[in-house]
């Protein structure tokens, strides 16, 4: 915080609440460096606007970002610098912050369900990032095929149910089975609905070849407890299969998958965070992914 | 709430309800403990019940393996909490009277957002053998009752969450919710039934019955207390049942007519008799297959015939 003190106020501000038995951010927040809507999504710029996600889908052209916090965009003070508003600033017309915490696929697919239904015109363009998926196994080492790894507010329950924590490699095939099942089902809802479509192939810093002198000074990548030892590991073992797993869903339903993959040299606020200029050169991959779809 | 002590103590089957009563987190949604098994039922090791077939006990897993099996979707009615026998839950009864197998997908306050994914996964991955889908949303209501509170994608919390008491702020106002109840509801089983729609599954809606809906109680059912609250949170739970009820079944009835999809078992209330406030029981479960069975096998001989004149073809 003394290196990056504008990350203070989303360590002040993080509050996590229930709608039905998923996790949002707390709703209406507002300080100096970010602001939520009345649904707990973090509000999204488009020239000079602060737009909610519902404003958003008031539009007559819109796009959707929907991931975990990195897309939300944790420690990345002002709204305007999100992977969302640079999307908008590039393309000309809004893209909602569809980031809830640890974001799986799953729940990412109700939302976008939701606006599809209900919203007096389809979206113009989802980007999927599906990080979220794996970032959140990592906690527990915990996943189901079909509904995922437990929440942040489940993990001590989970454990308890459990009696800890099972190897992850007995848990990885169901982790990848729940990834598949849920980034198809959000690219076929896209295709049957003509929405173009990227799957993002993002990444953290434990991917990234050499840290830069803030990363060090900063200690990313060095756990500071048992829990964030274990969690690190996991997430190192585990993540080349992740990606694999995610190239191969992409080759398989024919989607645009864009992004810097298993290796990076993108800028990082935490392990997890992107800064403003990771943010933008990611930005600009998802772009491109998207460009030809949209002319 | 009904007086399960006094229950247990004159069927003893029902003490085996009780005791083995235990939920497990799979993601971020609660199942039923696996691997039970006891003199009253069974579970399976993802923590469904056991349905029967021919004698066979199947799994949800071993029911997707046969090369015709349906599914009957639901919260702890379609388990069979209270009935005893794995064989004479809805799913067995619906296998006997079919000669195919019924996966018995009932979860602990099963919710329509949950059992889609069920169903996803099904699609995803033994979609040419599933033959029947059976959906009930009686999940969604009784979640609802319990914690005051729905959002229009996500449903009400789960039970767990609710006892905690962690976010006491959103026991809100039931009417203001009650919008967001109505719909969630339709949009998870608008989106099962297009499901089954794209996949060519005929698919038939359920009609919840709980004890708050019947005229008049049993002898059975007065001395068991039912409809009795007996702490605080379950005044506001079945006022909650009493009052909304109407507007939830009549939204379930016109989600089925707008969908043009049969709805079984409305108008069996007061035929049905219960556990509890929100089981029915033996007797009340054969009434229920048989009218979900009446309206399912005209769709069924359909779905034969156009079997047949493609084979023929």
């Amino acid at each position: 915080m003394r290196l990056r003190p504008e990350v203070r106020q989303f360590i002040r501000n993080r509050r996590w609440v229930h709608r039905g038995d998923t996790i949002f951010y707390g709703p209406n927040i507002r300080c100096d460096g970010f602001s939520t809507d009345a649904g707990g999504f973090r509000h999204s710029s488009f020239r000079g606007e602060s737009l909610s996600v519902v404003d958003c889908t008031h539009r007559d052209r819109y796009g959707l970002v929907l991931g975990p916090s990195s897309v939300y965009g944790f420690g990345l003070a002002g709204n305007d610098k999100t992977m969302p508003s640079l999307l908008a600033e590039r393309f000309g017309f809004p893209f909602a912050n569809i980031g809830l915490p640890e974001g799986n696929s799953r729940n990412l697919f109700a939302l976008l369900l939701g606006i599809v239904v209900r919203s007096s015109r389809p979206p113009a363009a989802v980007v999927h990032i599906s990080g979220g998926d794996f970032t959140n196994f990592c906690y527990t080492a915990i996943a189901d095929p079909m509904f995922g790894s437990p929440n942040l507010k489940q993990i001590k329950t989970v454990l308890e149910e459990r009696g800890g924590r099972p190897p992850a490699e007995q848990q990885m095939p169901a982790l990848l089975a729940f990834t598949s099942l849920w980034i198809r089902a959000i690219a076929e809802l896209c295709r049957g609905n003509k929405i173009p479509f990227v799957l993002a192939d993002d990444t953290t810093f434990f991917e990234k070849k050499k840290p830069s002198k803030i990363e060090r000074d900063s200690d990313l990548g060095k756990p500071f407890n048992a829990a964030q030892t274990r969690q690190f590991d996991t997430h190192k073992r585990f993540v080349a299969d992740y990606h694999t797993r995610r190239k191969a869903v992409a080759e398989k339903l024919g989607v645009a998958l864009a992004g810097p993959g298993i290796t990076n040299t993108l800028g990082f606020i935490d392990e997890f965070h992107y800064d403003a200029d990771g943010t933008r050169a990611l930005v600009d991959d998802f772009a491109k992914g998207l460009e030809s779809q949209l002319k | 709430m009904a007086n399960y002590r006094k229950m247990a103590r004159q069927e003893p089957q029902i003490g085996e309800f009780i005791r083995n009563r235990k939920w497990v987190f799979r993601g971020d949604v609660l199942v039923y403990q696996p691997d039970i098994s006891c003199s009253a039922f069974s579970t399976d090791r993802a923590g469904f019940r056991h349905s029967a077939f021919r004698g066979d006990r199947l799994s949800f897993a071993e029911c997707q393996q046969r090369d015709r099996f349906g599914v009957v979707l639901g919260a702890s009615n379609i388990f069979g909490f209270g009935v005893a026998g794995n064989e004479n839950a809805l799913p067995s009864l619906l296998a006997e009277r079919f000669g195919f197998p019924f996966a018995n997908l009932g979860m602990p306050a099963g919710n329509s957002r949950n059992l889609y994914t069920l169903l996803m996964s099904i699609f995803a991955r033994s979609a040419g053998r599933l033959a029947a889908v059976v959906h009930f949303s009686g999940g969604d209501y009784s979640t609802f009752c319990k914690t005051s509170t729905s959002d229009s994608i996500f449903g009400s919390p789960n039970p767990n969450v609710f006892d905690q008491g962690k976010e006491p702020d959103r026991i809100a106002s039931p009417e203001r919710q009650l919008p967001g109840l109505l719909a969630f509801s339709s949009l998870w089983t608008s989106a099962i039934v297009q499901a089954c729609r794209m996949y060519k599954v005929p698919i038939v809606l359920g009609h919840d019955s709980t004890f708050f809906d019947k005229a008049a109680a049993t002898a059975i059912e007065r001395e068991f207390d039912l409809g009795k609250p007996s702490r605080q949170s379950q005044v506001r739970q079945f006022a909650n049942h009493r009052k909304f009820g109407d507007a939830f079944y009549g939204h379930r009835r016109e989600t089925a007519d707008q969908l043009k999809v049969p709805l079984a078992g409305r108008g069996l209330t007061d035929a049905m008799t219960f556990v509890d406030e929100f089981h029915c029981d033996a007797n009340g479960t054969r009434l229920l297959a048989d009218a979900v069975g009446d309206a399912l096998a005209p769709l069924l001989n359909v779905d034969r015939e156009a079997r047949e004149r493609a084979n023929a073809e």
